[in-house]
């Protein structure tokens, strides 16, 4: 899997967001993006999901351009800003929910990937009961439990508890090293210098690789 | 089950949808006031929802409660993800605008029987309607399905536009319709005899008039509303391929 911006431009009114990015992802990578709020981190996240569409460029999944095409990207997940789950419905049943939209999981890659993310034991407890740290680790636990090739998270640790962090960190290594491209928008530099293969610094439209070892 | 209701719940809990409800409840109030005694509570809900004004806010509330259920879909990330193009997404997202609108007419409905219970206690009273031979209430359930599904389509289509084109068309759209809605007033002694002279403006639909024979207004409300349910199908169709941005 390889995903590939092209030209990439994005304007809101007259306001350049991003100006021409060209940039690739490849697989087996954490890409970690960095820049002050408002530099257009999450605007990218959101062009790769598709949720917007370029003003100009093309966006490329294994050379195949679903934004063009209507297209959600093939086999991606992710965790952008803070999760929206049910709030009367316990954590178990929002991923339950979740996975019956493509069901290609069943019970145990569910209960796998809240036991990956230390929530299991508080899967039947009500989503509004939940802390953010907990919040935030169903997030994760939703990215992960399909298995997608692609994992896009903002923010992803927002909350949680530093010992669940480093847990965290260690999963994202393990799917990593299982061939993922993993895309990790953050103002932390922990987490850049641990997980972070390849860093993209945003600054004023404009995004520039950064040396981090 | 437990999914839907969970889903009817976030939905009922947003401040919008109080918001929506509580100025339902307001222009209820006042339209039960305006009330006489002789009217029973069939004739009460015929003469409720044939005020110009009180038809004007309800679509605005209905077409803003549409608005409302594509801002909070579009926070769905994981969900939106997970649905494989653009159609699939449109299509939730039609479902859920068509659920939450029928929540909505469906409480303005029970909240009008409600206070015409509460204060005018003037019972129902089955009888016939002028000029047809039908009861009122066999008239009353005609008109409400054709005022719910003509509101359906117009604020579906208003949805639709709000999601694929740029925010003026709404807007020109919105100016329209108010146009359209005070350009329909009842028109008392005029009977429609026949296709000459039917109506096109949707508004005059939402509003009683007298036809030559109820066949003969279900017949033409029949073709309308097919006109009006295709016309959504097509702006479906279209915006199922323009759609450009998902969220803020």
């Amino acid at each position: 899997m390889k995903i590939e911006l092209k030209n990439i431009s994005k304007k809101f009114g007259d306001n350049y967001i991003l100006k021409d990015i060209n940039l690739t992802f490849e697989e087996g990578k954490i890409y970690g993006l960095v820049g002050r709020n408002g530099s257009g981190k999450t605007v990218l996240l959101k062009l790769l999901c598709a949720f917007y569409t370029p003003t100009t460029g093309e966006i490329l999944f294994d050379g195949k351009n679903v934004i063009k095409n209507k297209e959600f990207p093939p086999s991606t997940r992710c965790l952008i800003e803070k999760p929206n789950f049910l709030s009367d419905l316990t954590g178990y049943e929002n991923l339950k929910l979740l996975a019956d939209i493509q069901k290609i999981i069943g019970d145990n890659e569910i209960n796998d990937s809240l036991k990956k993310v230390g929530l299991y034991e508080e899967k039947d407890k009500k989503y509004h009961k939940y802390s953010l740290g907990m919040k935030q680790k169903l997030g994760i636990a939703q990215v992960i439990m399909e298995n997608p090739n692609i994992m896009i998270l903002d923010e992803p640790f927002n909350g949680v508890e530093e010992e669940t962090v480093n847990k965290l960190r260690k999963l994202l290594i393990e799917e990593k090293k299982k061939g993922k491209i993993i895309i990790i928008a953050t103002h932390i530099k922990d987490d850049i210098k641990e997980l972070a293969d390849v860093v993209y610094k945003f600054d004023n439209g404009i995004v520039t690789k950064v040396d981090v070892k | 089950m437990k999914f839907i209701k969970a889903n009817l719940k976030e939905y009922i809990s947003t401040e919008r949808f109080k918001l929506i409800i509580g100025i339902m409840f307001i222009m209820s109030l006042y339209m039960v006031g305006q009330i006489t005694r002789e009217y029973s509570y069939i004739n009460s809900i015929l003469y409720i929802f044939n005020d110009t004004i009180y038809l004007t806010i309800t679509f605005a509330l209905i077409l803003i409660n549409s608005i409302t259920t594509i801002k909070l879909f579009d926070k769905d990330n994981e969900y939106i993800i997970r649905c494989k193009t653009k159609k699939q997404y449109l299509k939730k997202l039609t479902q859920k605008i068509f659920v939450n609108n029928t929540i909505v007419f469906t409480l303005q409905i029970l909240i009008n029987i409600l206070l015409l219970i509460i204060l005018n206690r003037n019972g129902i009273i089955i009888d016939k309607i002028g000029g047809y031979s039908i009861t009122n209430l066999t008239f009353t359930i005609f008109y409400l399905i054709r005022t719910f599904i003509l509101i359906q389509c117009i604020s579906l289509i208003g949805a639709f536009v709000y999601k694929s084109g740029p925010k003026i068309i709404l807007w020109i759209l919105v100016v329209c319709l108010l146009i359209a809605f005070a350009n329909a007033p009842y028109r008392y002694g005029y009977v429609v005899e026949g296709l000459q002279t039917v109506f096109l403006n949707p508004a005059d639909y939402l509003h009683v008039q007298q036809y030559k024979d109820f066949g003969f207004e279900l017949e033409i409300s029949f073709f309308y509303i097919l006109a009006w349910i295709i016309i959504t199908y097509i702006v479906y169709l279209i915006t199922s391929k323009r759609i450009k941005q998902i969220g803020d």
